[in-house]
């Protein structure tokens, strides 16, 4: 199990170096001068070299690359073209809120998705499950800008229920509310992929031969679903939620732009747009790394429901 | 007469497929006494396993009984309801052991705690797990797995398959099952842990008094093991006999057939084997299922079903050869 998580977590640091390679060949595949988009088309040369020796755009390739790794195991991510200020701090202002956004997406999702699926194992071939079949579908093929536009006419239009934009005051009770609308939203076209999944994963353990041997010793049916059932189906649910949060990051854009929510999916788009390039870079990092932490926790807990894992 | 624990009348069993019910099962009677071992022997698709789960109601939804009874101690166990079905059969008076133990044991959970659970509602849920810990290590050390306490704690990939059919059968017997059916329980094994499940089983059956319904399609386990013997063919049942008696003075071509089968090391001629194959379910031959695939074959057998009649003491055979 140490041996197992150890290898893991080792195979972090080339996944992270390339993210941040890739992220550094960005100045230089990027079209257009970084000192002519800062210093505005009445640059003299003069100015423009002074810039690029600031920025330490003036070096060969190799050479900014260390420096960059050199400064961002200093934890300095640079600074803000536009804004002026530390990327990190920037960053950290608003990663919270797309955190939280995600989390609550995700975990909408997870007990949606995991309930419709297992309601819709458990009365296979009935009306009722092709009912819920054609609700996953549905969900799984809504796209997360449409959910939210139609939560924000429904819920907060027509019926006045969940505020629109923002985040609240603050106060716990009022973040919360403020929350559901776009966590739903987020939610919506994962809720549906994961019922399917979880539907179609319990009907194949449901299918193998341990679950026959369960009942023919007089273990109840509920017993058998919720319990022996579930945590051997459970695995392929679980990879998909460690990439799903890396999808979610992707969606929480449109979700932090419909509802006017602050959020890092935001801040990248921003970026991009104003050509901000070390805010470009320090955001997708952390997206980055945040894919990474979220596909590291899926494989860990793949050891607590396969225990075969774990002697790997 | 010693009382039947089992009692099954015309019993006739149909899978629904693409909205027509195919018969798998047709005509079965049979009886077993207590403390008896019954061998069903027969190829496969002869419907022998499809008998033992219909019995103990695990067939898929697909399925359904269209005709006949069983009896269960004298009681029709075809109208209990799933839930009753389930507290007072399943794990209290009947259990079963498959045939692949690979696939028995659930692999994400520690057989420990596969085993807990099924005293745990054998108890109806009075005792607690840890109290039933005892009884479960008591069992592990009867059926021959070392150090109990240890292997308690392990996940079914941990064991050998002969340990898993060890661990399966002590599952089936915490129950003290009046009635276990094994369905081919020693197929996927070595042939000497086969031996060694086989000399446990037999243990077992003479400790508890169980009455086991042994599914097996080679009648040399089933020789030395079985009381009487019930060959399947096609879905219906077309001898049962002393396993003596069968050996000795097999009656339905089939089994005579299958007999022929048996390879004998003392003998040099070639192996013997049925020509054809068992019939698809969807396209039964009219009249005796076996007539295609039988030598002495004559004009009814093509016409008439043959009905199982007593042919000496306690055998019976379907054949219209010994009407002639």
């Amino acid at each position: 199990m140490f041996i197992y998580i150890t290898k893991r977590l080792l195979w972090v640091i080339p996944t992270i170096l390339t993210v941040l390679l890739l992220l550094f060949s960005l100045s230089y595949l990027l079209p257009g001068d970084p000192a002519d988009i800062i210093l505005g088309p009445r640059a003299t040369p003069e100015m423009a070299a002074e810039l690029e020796s600031r920025l330490g755009l003036d070096n060969p390739w190799y050479q900014s690359y260390l420096i960059y790794l050199q400064n961002i195991i200093k934890g300095d991510l640079g600074t803000s073209i536009f804004r002026d200020r530390s990327v990190l701090k920037v960053i950290l202002d608003v990663l919270p809120y797309t955190v939280i956004l995600t989390l609550a997406g995700m975990g909408l999702a997870v007990f949606n998705g995991i309930s419709i699926g297992l309601l819709a194992a458990n009365y296979n071939n009935s009306y009722f499950e092709k009912f819920l079949t054609m609700l996953s579908f549905i969900t799984a093929s809504t796209p997360t800008y449409i959910a939210g536009v139609l939560l924000i006419v429904v819920f907060s239009v027509n019926f006045n229920l969940l505020p629109s934009i923002g985040i609240g005051d603050g106060g716990l009770l009022d973040s919360i509310h403020h929350l559901i609308g776009p966590a739903l939203a987020l939610s919506v076209g994962w809720t549906g992929y994961i019922a399917r999944l979880t539907r179609s994963s319990m009907l194949e353990t449901l299918d193998q031969e341990f679950i026959q041997t369960e009942k023919s010793f007089g273990i109840p049916r509920y017993y058998i679903l919720y319990k022996y059932a579930l945590k051997k189906a459970i695995k392929p649910i679980i990879a998909v939620i460690g990439l799903g949060i890396g999808r979610l990051l992707g969606g929480a854009v449109f979700v932090e732009v419909i509802f006017n929510r602050p959020g890092l999916g935001r801040l990248i788009v921003d970026s991009v747009n104003e050509r901000d390039l070390p805010l470009v870079r320090g955001g997708v990092l952390v997206a980055a790394l945040l894919f990474v932490v979220a596909n590291l926790i899926a494989d860990i807990s793949y050891a607590y429901f396969d225990p075969r894992i774990k002697q790997k | 007469m010693p009382d039947k624990i089992l009692k099954i009348n015309d019993l006739a069993v149909e899978y629904r497929n693409k909205g027509k019910y195919l018969r798998v099962l047709q005509d079965i009677n049979l009886e077993l006494d207590s403390g008896e071992i019954l061998a069903l022997v027969g190829e496969s698709g002869s419907g022998k396993s499809t008998l033992g789960k219909t019995i103990l109601r695990l067939l898929p939804d697909s399925a359904r009984i269209a005709e006949g009874s069983i009896f269960f101690k004298g009681k029709d166990i075809c109208n209990l309801s799933e839930k009753d079905f389930n507290d007072q059969i399943r794990g209290q008076e009947m259990a079963m052991v498959i045939q692949n133990p690979q696939n028995a044991l659930n692999p994400v959970f520690k057989v420990g705690t596969q085993i807990l659970d099924v005293l745990y509602f054998k108890s109806k849920k009075q005792k607690s797990r840890k109290e039933l810990k005892k009884e479960a290590v008591e069992i592990l050390k009867k059926v021959g797995i070392s150090d109990p306490e240890y292997r308690f704690g392990e996940y079914p990939h941990q064991f050998s398959g002969g340990m898993k059919q060890r661990v399966m059968l002590a599952m089936a017997f915490i129950s003290n099952p009046s009635l276990l059916i094994a369905d081919e329980p020693t197929t996927a094994l070595d042939l000497t842990v086969e031996a060694q499940i086989l000399n446990l089983l037999s243990n077992l059956v003479d400790e508890y008094k169980t009455s086991i319904l042994y599914i097996s399609h080679d009648l040399g386990v089933v020789a030395g093991l079985s009381d009487r013997i019930a060959v399947m063919y096609a879905g219906r049942i077309v001898e049962v006999a002393q396993t003596r008696e069968l050996f000795d003075h097999p009656n339905h071509p089939y089994t005579e057939a299958l007999l022929k089968c048996l390879p004998d090391y003392q003998k040099t001629e070639e192996l013997q084997t049925i020509p054809g194959q068992v019939p698809d379910l969807d396209n039964y031959p009219p009249g005796c299922n076996f007539h295609p695939r039988c030598s002495y074959s004559f004009g009814r057998c093509r016409q008439e079903d043959p009905r199982l009649e007593e042919i000496a003491s306690e055998h019976f055979s379907a054949c219209f050869l010994n009407d002639r």
